[in-house]
Parts: C-alpha cells; sequence; structure tokens
C-alpha cells in the first residue's frame, strides 16, 4: 500500500509543476489530508508502514514549499538595473541629526572667535589618548574611561618587544595631543566627534556618544580668558538670561580644572530628578592645561598657557531635542529624529 | 560617598546637610541627594550621597571633609575623641617591612564579648549590619577617618607579621575566591603564610569568627599605584582597595587605631591592649613654591598672595613668604594632601575651591580678527547633508559596532576579512568595528519599517574601519526602501525609485562639480544586487544600488532598499580651497598606504620635530609619521606610513625602507 502512495507521489512530481503538486498533495483537500484520515481504519503493521510514507512525502512537500515562499520574497526584492538618465525628484521634509545641528551651530559661533576646526581618527593610540594628557596607567581617573581596545600590534623596542595596543578614543581630547603634537603656537582650534566609552548600556548610558571640545595655547592666557569665553559660549547656547555656575572638578589634563553647570532647563531652578534637586545641570568641563602636557609636546609651560573647554554634546543635543533618552539619539529611530 | 551628619556633628556645629548644598558644589563635592533617616535607637541623621573626585582620597574622609567645610563656612573645628593610654610595645609583632609599604601598625587586642547593637556609634548607615561587630566598627572607623583597618583572627595567625612583596598564584580571599596577583604584589604574612594582600583583601584563613574577640587590628598605608596594579590583575573589587588607591595618608594609623579603641571605650564595652607596633618609612615633606605670576595668571585679583597664604594657611599648609619681594611663598604640604597636591598648579586649585571660581573677575572677550582655515571635508559634509535633507532625507547616527550575528553574515558571503575586533576591558570580545555600510543602512531601514515608518530615506556620515588599512575612512552613506505590493504601480514606484536613487547621486556629484567629470561603472559589491561605482579617474569616490535580497532577507526587510555612499577623505583632497575647484589627481596616489614601527632611544638625539623632518625630506616613500609612545622620555615609539605614486609596497620593500632609516637615524644620533 505504501509502495503505491510513493509510486503515485512520484508520477506527480515528474508530471505536475511545483505548485500544482503541492496544492494536489498538500493542500486542505489534498491527498495527504485524507490518507491521514484513512489511517485510524489500517491494521497496525499497514499503519506503521503508510505512516512512514506519508511523513517521507509531507517533509518533501513542506521543504520544496518553504523553498518556493524564500524564492517568490528573492523574486519580489530582486529588481532589474534600467536606464538612470531619467530624473526624477522625490521631495519630502528631512533633516540633520539633533548632535550635528548642534556641532554646526557651535562651529559657527567659534569660527566667529578665530578658532580652526579640527579632526582625528577615532581609532587612536594609547600614548594621545592618555599617556600624553597625564593619565598615567595606573592611575584611579582611568575608571573613569572604561576603554575599548583593538586587537593589540607588537613592537621591537631596546628592550625587547612591546606590545602596542591602539584604543577607541574615550575623549575628544585625544585630538588636543594631535594638534598640541605639530609643536607651533598659538593654538586656536575646536573639534567633536564620537568617543567610545565601555559602559553596561541602558536608556542613559551608551557606549558611543558625542562631545565637543575646544584648545587655545597662547601667550598671556588664564582662567579668567576661559571664564569669559565660556560664558560667552553658555549665553549663544542657552539664552542671553542663562546662569552658568562652575564647580571643582578633576581633569587629568587640566589644572586648575572646573565643571560648567547651567540652570536646569526642566525645573528653572526649583529643583527635579534631572539635576538631582542642585537646580543645575553640568554641561561640560575646562580647565587651564596642565604644565605637564605642555611638557610633553616641547612648550614651556612658564611662557605659555591653554585653555581648554569640553562639551557633552550629547547630553546637551537631548535636551534641546526634548528627547527623555540618550539610547534615543543613536538608535537610528527616525520617529523622533 | 554617602555623608553622615551625625559624624560630621562630632567635630562642627552645623544643623543640616541639605542647607549646605550650595557649599558642598562649590568644593568639588557635587551633592546627588540627601536623604534623612532614623535609627533603630531613636536617633535620627541625614545622609548625603556625594560623588567625589578621582584624585581627592582625602575626601573620602568623613572628617577631612568637616575640615573642609569648616574652612569654607569660617568655623573653629573641635577633636575628635581618641583614646590616649600609652601602649605596651611589642616589637616582636612587625619583623619586616616592603619597600610599597609606607607603614604598618599592628594592634594585639582582647575585647570582652559583644553585640553589634552595644556599640554607640554616631552613625548606623556606614556599616553593614551583617559583620562582626569588630569588623563593622573597623569599616565604621575607616568611612570615618580614611583609614581601612583590618581585624585578623588571634587565633588564627601566628606573630609576627611581615610585608614582603611577591607573586601568588593561589590566594584563598575572605570572600571565598581564589586570585593570583602578579610578581611584586604586597603581601601581609603571619610566620606561616599570607594572610593578607595588602591594600586589598584578606585571607580566608585568618578570617575572624563571630564568637572570636581577640584579634590583631592591622592599620597600614601602602603605595596606591602599587594596590591599584595587583587589584585590576586580580580583576577584585575592594572597598579598601578603593580607598589605598586614592592615598591613604601616612599619619593616620595610629589615630584610626586610637579611634576605634576609643568607640569600644564610648559603648562601656571592655576591651585589653596586649600589645602594639607601628613601623613606618621615613616621612617626606613636599614643599612647593607657588608664584605670584602664576597666581594671578588664574585669579586677578589685589594681595593675591595674601589671599592663597590665608586659604592654605587655613587648610593646614605651613606657608612661608619671601622677605619683602612679595613674588613667591613657599608652601610645605601637610602628610593629608600627599598624594592630592604635587605641583604649584595643584595649590592654585585649592586657592580656587575656597576662592570660589565664581568669583574670579572676567575681563570682556576679545574678538580676533585672525581668520581660521576652512576645513573642506567639514564643509563638504555640510553642503552634501544639506542637498539630502532638501530631498527628504532624515539624518542618523548609529554606533559603528556589528554584532555576532552580523559578523557571521558577513563570514557567510566571505566578506570578514579584514573586520577589526573590539575588546573590553577584562579583554573580552564585545564586538566588531564595521567594515561596510550596507548593513547599518539596512538594520536602521528594518528598525524603522519595524515601528511602521514609511519609506524610511537616512543618512549618516560615519567611519569604516578595515583591519590592514592604514587609517579609517570617512563616508556620506544612506538608503531608502522601496514600497512594495502587488499592484501595477509596483513596477512603476521600482523604476522611480531607482530614478530618486540616480538622481541623488547625480545630484551630490553635481554640487561637488564633479558630474562631468566622473565615469560610471559596473560594481561588484556583492552586498548590492546591481550597483554602480562612481570613479574620478583612478579613484573610486562613491558606489550606489539596490541591496542584494540576502542581505535584506537577513533583517527581515520585506521591501527592496536602495543604498549610495560617497567617500569624503578622496573628495576632499581633491578638491582645492579655491572655491572647491578640480585639482589634477595626478598629484595624489591612490596606491594603499603601509605601516611600520620603530622604537628609537631619544639618548643623543636631536629634537623630535627636527628628525622628522629630515627623515620626511630624504624618504619621499614617508607619508607621514606619528609619535605612538613614549617609555619614560627614553625610548619613543614612531609610526611611520608609507605611500608610493604607482605600486603597493610589498613586504620585503617595507623591511629594507626601515632598515635604511633605522641606519639614518643613527646617523643622525652620530653627528648630533
Amino acid at each position: 500500500m505504501s509502495q503505491s502512495l510513493l509510486d503515485s507521489f512520484k508520477k506527480d512530481k515528474e508530471s505536475l509543476k511545483p505548485d500544482e503538486l503541492i496544492n494536489k498533495w498538500l493542500g486542505s483537500k489534498g491527498i495527504l489530508k485524507d490518507w491521514f484520515q484513512k489511517l485510524k481504519n489500517l491494521s497496525e503493521d499497514q499503519r506503521v508502514e503508510v505512516g512512514k510514507a506519508l511523513n517521507l512525502i509531507k517533509q518533501e512537500l513542506e521543504e520544496l514549499k518553504k523553498g518556493r515562499s524564500l524564492d517568490q520574497i528573492k523574486k519580489r526584492l530582486t529588481l532589474k538595473p534600467r536606464d538612470l538618465t531619467y530624473s526624477y525628484n522625490w521631495n519630502g521634509v528631512g533633516s540633520l541629526h539633533p548632535v550635528t545641528e548642534l556641532h554646526k551651530e557651535l562651529v559657527e559661533f567659534f569660527s566667529k572667535l578665530g578658532f580652526e576646526l579640527v579632526e582625528g581618527p577615532e581609532v587612536e593610540t594609547s600614548f594621545n589618548n592618555f599617556e600624553a594628557l597625564n593619565i598615567p596607567e595606573y592611575h584611579p581617573a582611568r575608571d573613569m574611561q572604561d576603554t575599548f581596545y583593538i586587537n593589540p600590534i607588537e613592537v621591537q623596542s631596546n628592550s625587547g618587544t612591546v606590545e602596542i595596543r591602539d584604543v577607541l578614543r574615550t575623549h575628544t581630547t585625544s585630538i588636543q595631543a594631535r594638534v598640541l603634537s605639530r609643536g607651533e603656537f598659538p593654538i586656536k582650534v575646536i573639534c567633536f566627534g564620537r568617543v567610545y566609552r565601555n559602559e553596561t548600556e541602558d536608556p542613559s548610558h551608551q557606549a558611543m556618544f558625542h562631545q565637543f571640545e575646544l584648545l587655545w595655547v597662547d601667550k598671556g592666557l588664564g582662567l579668567p580668558e576661559l571664564l569669559s569665553l565660556i560664558e560667552e559660549a553658555m549665553k549663544f547656547l542657552f539664552g542671553k538670561d542663562s546662569i552658568t555656575r562652575y564647580v571643582p572638578k578633576y581633569y587629568p589634563y587640566t589644572q586648575p580644572s572646573f565643571g560648567v553647570q547651567t540652570g536646569c532647563i526642566i525645573c528653572r531652578g526649583s529643583g527635579c530628578p534631572l539635576c538631582n534637586g542642585s537646580g543645575f545641570i553640568t554641561v561640560g568641563g575646562a580647565g587651564v592645561v596642565h604644565p605637564k602636557v605642555l611638557q610633553t609636546f616641547g612648550f614651556d609651560a612658564n611662557l605659555l598657557a591653554g585653555l581648554a573647554f569640553g562639551l557633552g554634546s550629547s547630553r546637551l543635543a537631548i535636551q534641546r531635542a526634548g528627547l527623555s533618552k540618550l539610547r534615543l539619539l543613536y538608535d537610528g529611530d527616525l520617529r523622533y529624529l | 560617598m554617602r555623608l553622615s551628619l551625625n559624624v560630621v556633628k562630632q567635630v562642627l556645629e552645623i544643623s543640616s546637610l541639605k542647607e549646605l548644598r550650595a557649599t558642598f558644589d562649590r568644593l568639588g563635592l557635587e551633592v546627588k541627594n540627601v536623604e534623612t533617616c532614623v535609627y533603630f535607637d531613636g536617633r535620627s541623621d541625614e545622609i548625603a550621597t556625594i560623588e567625589t573626585l578621582a584624585n581627592r582620597g582625602d575626601h573620602l574622609s568623613q572628617l577631612n571633609i568637616a575640615k573642609e567645610l569648616s574652612v569654607a563656612l569660617k568655623k573653629n573645628v573641635s577633636e575628635l575623641p581618641v583614646v590616649k593610654d600609652e601602649f605596651p610595645i611589642d616589637e616582636n609583632l612587625i619583623q619586616c617591612l616592603s619597600p610599597n609599604t609606607i607603614s604598618l601598625g599592628i594592634c594585639h587586642i582582647r575585647v570582652s564579648p559583644f553585640s553589634l547593637s552595644e556599640l554607640k556609634l554616631p552613625s548606623w548607615d556606614l556599616i553593614n549590619p551583617d559583620n562582626h561587630p569588630l569588623v563593622a566598627l573597623g569599616n565604621y572607623v575607616m568611612k570615618e577617618l580614611g583609614q581601612p583597618l583590618h581585624c585578623y583572627s588571634a587565633a588564627k595567625v601566628k606573630t609576627p607579621f611581615r610585608s614582603v612583596e611577591k607573586r601568588i598564584e593561589s590566594f584563598y580571599a575572605l570572600n571565598g575566591y581564589h586570585y593570583s596577583f602578579p610578581e611584586g604584589t604586597v603581601v601581609i604574612e603571619d610566620s606561616v603564610q599570607p594572610v593578607a594582600v595588602g591594600g586589598i583583601i584578606g585571607s580566608y584563613d585568618s578570617k575572624l569568627d563571630f564568637n572570636e574577640f581577640e584579634i590583631y587590628l592591622e592599620s597600614a598605608c601602602f603605595n596606591p599605584v602599587h594596590v591599584r596594579k595587583s587589584r585590576l590583575f586580580a580583576k577584585i573589587d575592594s572597598e579598601a582597595g578603593y580607598y589605598f588607591e586614592r592615598g591613604v595618608p601616612r599619619t593616620i594609623q595610629e589615630l584610626a587605631i586610637r579611634r576605634f579603641l576609643k568607640i569600644l571605650e564610648l559603648s562601656g564595652i571592655s576591651y585589653e591592649v596586649l600589645g602594639y607596633h607601628l613601623v613606618a618609612q621615613p616621612n617626606k615633606t613636599k614643599s612647593l613654591i607657588l608664584t605670584k605670576d602664576l597666581l594671578t595668571r588664574d585669579i586677578r585679583v589685589n594681595k593675591v598672595l595674601a589671599l592663597a597664604t590665608d586659604i592654605l594657611s587655613s587648610l593646614g599648609y605651613r606657608v612661608s613668604s619671601d622677605s619683602n619681594q612679595e613674588k613667591f611663598i613657599s608652601v610645605e604640604v601637610p602628610e593629608k594632601y600627599e598624594f592630592v597636591i604635587d605641583q604649584p598648579e595643584d595649590l592654585v586649585q585649592e586657592v580656587l575651591r575656597f576662592f570660589d571660581f565664581n568669583s574670579v573677575p572676567k575681563p570682556a572677550l576679545q574678538v580676533s580678527f585672525f581668520m581660521p582655515r576652512d576645513n573642506l571635508r567639514y564643509e563638504l559634509e555640510q553642503k552634501l547633508c544639506g542637498y539630502l535633507t532638501c530631498n527628504g532625507f532624515k539624518e542618523v547616527i548609529t554606533k559603528p559596532f556589528f554584532s555576532p550575528k552580523e559578523a557571521q553574515f558577513l563570514k557567510q558571503l566571505n566578506l570578514a576579512g579584514d573586520l577589526v575586533e573590539v575588546t573590553n576591558n577584562q579583554e573580552a570580545q564585545y564586538a566588531y568595528l564595521k567594515n561596510n555600510n550596507v548593513l547599518p543602512v539596512c538594520r536602521t531601514i528594518a528598525l524603522n519599517l519595524n515601528r511602521f515608518v514609511n519609506n524610511p530615506k537616512i543618512f549618516e556620515v560615519g567611519k569604516l574601519f578595515r583591519k590592514n588599512m592604514a587609517l579609517e575612512e570617512t563616508f556620506l552613506f544612506g538608503g531608502f526602501s522601496v514600497p512594495v505590493n502587488d499592484s501595477r504601480e509596483v513596477r512603476a514606484h521600482e523604476d522611480l525609485s531607482k530614478d530618486f536613487l540616480a538622481n541623488c547621486v547625480f545630484g551630490c556629484l553635481k554640487i561637488m562639480g564633479l558630474l562631468e567629470k566622473v565615469v560610471f561603472k559596473r560594481g561588484e559589491n556583492p552586498l548590492l544586487q546591481f550597483g554602480f561605482e562612481v570613479f574620478l579617474n583612478t579613484w573610486r569616490i562613491a558606489s550606489f544600488g539596490a541591496v542584494n535580497p540576502d542581505v535584506l532577507i537577513h533583517y527581515d526587510i520585506m521591501h527592496p532598499v536602495m543604498f549610495f555612499e560617497f567617500s569624503l577623505e578622496p573628495i576632499s583632497e581633491l578638491l582645492n580651497r579655491e572655491g572647491g575647484k578640480y585639482v589634477n589627481q595626478s598629484q595624489i596616489s591612490d596606491q594603499p598606504k603601509a605601516f611600520r614601527d620603530l622604537t628609537i632611544s631619544l639618548e643623543n638625539l636631536i629634537e623630535l620635530g627636527n628628525l622628522t623632518r629630515i627623515l620626511k625630506d630624504k624618504f619621499d616613500e614617508i607619508e607621514l609619521i606619528q609619535v605612538i609612545d613614549r617609555f619614560e622620555n627614553k625610548n619613543v615609539t614612531l609610526r611611520f606610513y608609507f605611500q608610493h605614486m604607482t605600486k603597493a609596497f610589498s613586504k620585503s620593500e617595507l623591511d629594507e625602507l626601515m632598515t635604511k632609516l633605522s641606519s639614518e637615524i643613527e646617523n643622525i644620533r652620530v653627528m648630533s
């Protein structure tokens, strides 16, 4: 009985098209369904034998069906090349990313003050990211910057083989190291870009975010000039009536160092969860470049002073865009961008 | 850290921490929140959660914070009560001190048994009630004074103690785990075995059981760098390690033991000191010169030296001024600031903390008439972004990582050969850096289609990272999905989509002024089902096409997706600064770059800047020289990027070049 069933299937397979075969055997009124219903009337031996044959046929047909549907999808997705000379304009409303818009405004503002925009690589040497910026290998300051490493390379040195591991830059200050290594002054540069930290990701913490930085190295500069510059920038960003205050901070590459805070844009100073009840939110950090950093690049720290100012542009961008979570900036979800 | 009002009130008269929030902020002690609590004994307390700075080990002591508050509030601070009795000295308690153990104190104490609730602690918030009462008391003193204390069971250790530096293969720690520590780790041993890893954690075999009340109380000070090195090697987190890494003053070891005993005494718990010994390295006094010039650079007020003298003296610095010149002050740094104050600039920060950054007079901002150089790549990016947004595209920014699943997919397509692996601090694989832009575009489009965004049109400016490539590349890339259904309009819509894609690419080329100069060729990118590449002579500057269905199925996208990308770096190199005119591209090599690293000794060597200049002049093949590492100012590692105008360098050619370079550097060294 099972043999005749298999023979009949083989015959149909040769004569019918795949779709017809599937329909005839696997359809809602197909042969298989009929046979499965008949099974209960057969003797036990026959039931086993026919059951095996039915399952074999069913399996083969289902695989054929699956392949057919994938082929259909591929066919639907496959486009034919055509002449590209025809012009058609498909208008719509687009937008820049909130971080790009913020950077654009900042670049415009600081360009007017004579600052040049510079760039640097995202895969950075450990030297430019840490050692050149007065962050020794075994200093607790490195805890603030959990790092992503790129596969190490081995370099021959006088004292044997040394392993050098490049990193994904943890701050845009590494670009400052590159600018300082030019060895020329005055320096008046701004830079921005992506930075990476090995953080456990949640809606408010991401492994990648953006920073904006400024470096000004010249004779006769000091903290008062830096404070004036920041005050102007804050007025530009948050409006003329905005309140800015400065609190001591620690950054290994600057001393004195301070954090820049502005009146909370949500509670207007009365205290809310965003500002931890203080009425102020930290938007960036700044300071006078540490003499050790200047000396590393051959500058006379007694003659010159460097002013550095950095903004956490991702946080600033979410506030300006009215978003609640940092993750929304980097998900690519167009409903929020 | 958590700061208790009751603890501060022992030495300083204040009524609330909440009211002092602004003062805390001004001192660099950012208050996260302040909560009120009532303890089981009916007393109330206020606890402030404060974020301390990475360099301020001194701020881990509540007493030190109270002293700083007293200076800021101009109030007197009283002495913390401690026992004053003479201890019986037992020199057999400590046998030797390792170089990285700055001081080690051991006190042998027998205490009459008591329960935790019998202790009269000012704040119960600072301890873990599950600990042995003596361990809990030690932890309380650590929070109060910033000095970690460790209790060894007197029954389980055999004196004398000694601190040595060695490697430990397997250390059975208090927390029940085994750890290994590197060569040079400070180990505290009794006469039989290691009983603690200095500054990190004690051994399980010396642990104090709940029925034991005879202890050896250890109060020590270790080299912070050493503690951190060992702790990171063993990947172990410990509270004591957190304190020691940030620096514990070398002079408070005995004070901490005396305070420990005083709390027992105040609680009415009897104890007996059976022996005490403290061994310490000689004291080093740090003296710094703070000049008027440095101060006036940052604080332009009258009598700035007097201001600095006032503030520093009230903080406990010994300040002496130069006779009558008033050009500098000489400042002797107290031991508690040993690990905080290193340079005169650190003193300026201290003065500013108490003077207040907000009080620094600010001059009017001088606007420079110097026009900065334009950044061509950025300008180009802006132009293209502007054009695309005008055509309905929205900019996105996505992370440049590929998940293991995406990497696996690329492996199936034989496109994973140049993927760059990213590891985290624990050297575990985190992700791969993206080596193509097609997958990120599809991933973002899939996400938006799943959230019912119709026909998402996106673009992004980002980098590609490829193994063996000298530099990362910046691209402007994007794409959009084509709506499909089974009606007759499908083909028309598909055609229009292709037109739209071509239109966007042509538009971008047009605004760059390159449309008439480029050549279109059929692309061979396997991720695109029909792709075109745009060439400017031999430079491939762009590519576009429809995404391969295999890629779309991988992301469960049921709509065709169009893709385009522009390589921004070669384009911006090809456009010169005068109005974005086309430059003869033969000036720029399109051959691949290669790099080699070389470490050289700086001994007898001319200045690094001059060296690189000479080498660049001598070797045409050098495209760029970069400093990538420095070793204690003795050696420097340089990365040489090589690029030829007409060919790619072979391995042997690079080796030959490096040999020539090395001998050239040696010649320069001999001549200098």
